[in-house]
């Protein structure tokens, strides 16, 4: 390239500048060298076993570069790459491994399998009585006679429960439904399936106003009550 | 030239010897090249160990130059430094990449007098008058004596456009010279 003659001396003078310029200092240069010199061990030994793995994976087409010594270095490596994470993995996944295998050898077992117990609910048994209603029932006794007589009675009260007969007592008689259970009123309630109790069957038990009279141990015609009785015997003593 | 080839491609094979040469053929110069760039020595220093580096990595993955190393190794030390003078804003005196200018090792003449104040004002205007893209078309076209072909390559620019700012940096530098010098006389 001819340039202007006009600039041939700032050319000269930059050509000059170029001869003078400062040169690498030789103890800087010599350390940058060496570093240098590791990195490209580094990079070959990396590259060497790169290209290897490349021949062999090509079928040893370019097997000039890498040496059978190398080849069977890869090889090992490989193989053992492979038996340690198939035992990572086996590690990893033990407890379904050995389920698999617990799978395979257990025998068929036969179960029986037996019905559920059928527990009846109390609720189902229990008969509901309904309410106590009073029923206000006149009892008209009376003979007949030619002029007309107004009614004359006395009224009476009764409870008319669910299914207990009267049992022939009139006037006020509060009764407990034969049907009726109540939990923990009866002695063998455990807590179970709930069983009604049997038809009294004119027998209501011992109940407030109905307790039988005593039979009378005295003479007839003393009219004194046994406790009477044994008052004046104690007092007669002393 | 055939060796310079032969080297290049014992390197892309990572040849140990190779990849030595190289370093020892273009380390100095690229110190040389950047040290005027970025004025500093231990930064130079630093950035011929990472244009190395950068080169291993490529030959390491299978890439990096195919036929012009040279150029490729300025090409990567010219972006280094220009990524350096971005995050760092330090720009020492050009006299400092020129310290072993000599200076007054021996009794100088009357030329070499005359010679040496020609050169601090190229210096002073190189450092002054210059833009970025002017000074490194003018180092690497003149300092390192590449091609307008080659010098585009680094910078990254057409060869016409490297020629204009060519132009345009020779005539800042003389009008700076004639300037500088009428004022020193």
């Amino acid at each position: 390239m001819e340039y202007d003659p006009k600039d041939t001396e700032v050319i000269h003078l930059l050509r000059k500048l170029k001869d003078s310029n400062g040169a690498y200092p030789p103890e800087m240069l010599a350390l940058r060298r060496q570093g240098y010199l590791k990195q490209v061990a580094e990079v070959s030994a990396g590259a060497g076993l790169a290209v290897a793995v490349r021949n062999i994976a090509k079928g040893g087409k370019g097997a000039a570069g890498a040496s059978s010594i190398a080849g069977t270095v890869v090889e090992a490596l490989l193989v053992v790459a492979i038996i340690a994470e198939a035992g990572a993995v086996t590690y990893i996944y033990r407890d379904k491994v050995t389920e698999y295998f617990r799978s395979i050898t257990r025998s068929p077992e036969v179960e029986e399998v037996a019905s559920s117990p059928v527990i009846s609910s109390p609720l189902a048994e229990m008969q509901i009585t309904p309410t106590p209603v009073f029923t206000f029932t006149a009892t008209v006794t009376g003979t007949e006679t030619l002029t007309p007589a107004t009614p004359s009675g006395t009224p009476s009260m009764a409870l008319v429960t669910g299914t207990a007969p009267p049992d022939g007592d009139t006037g006020v008689d509060v009764q407990s439904s034969a049907s009726t259970s109540i939990p923990g009123s009866t002695g063998s309630n455990t807590g179970g399936s709930s069983v009604s109790t049997s038809d009294p069957k004119g027998n209501n038990g011992n109940h407030y106003g109905q307790t039988p009279k005593p039979e009378r141990t005295k003479n007839p015609g003393n009219n004194s009550s046994s406790t009477q009785v044994s008052s004046t015997k104690n007092k007669k003593k002393p | 030239m055939t060796d310079g080839i032969a080297l290049l491609k014992a390197a892309q094979k990572l040849d140990e010897e190779a990849l030595t040469a190289i370093f020892d053929q273009y380390a100095p110069a690229i110190y040389k090249y950047t040290l005027r760039l970025c004025h500093d020595p231990i930064v130079a220093d630093n950035i011929v160990g990472d244009v190395f580096a950068q080169l291993l990595e490529q030959f390491a993955g299978g890439k990096g130059p195919r036929t012009n190393l040279r150029s490729y190794l300025y090409q990567t030390a010219y972006h280094l430094v220009v990524d350096r003078s971005r995050d760092n804003q330090h720009n020492a005196p050009l006299e400092v990449a020129v310290g072993t200018y000599e200076k007054g090792r021996f009794t100088p003449t009357q030329t070499q007098i005359e010679e040496r104040v020609m050169m601090e004002a190229l210096i002073t205007a190189m450092n002054t008058e210059l833009t970025d893209d002017q000074r490194h078309v003018i180092i690497l076209r003149f300092l390192e004596d590449f091609s307008l072909k080659e010098t585009a390559e680094i910078i990254g620019k057409e060869v016409n456009n490297i020629k204009v700012i060519q132009n345009r940096g020779i005539a800042k530098l003389r009008k700076a010279l004639g300037l500088q010098l009428e004022e020193s006389w």
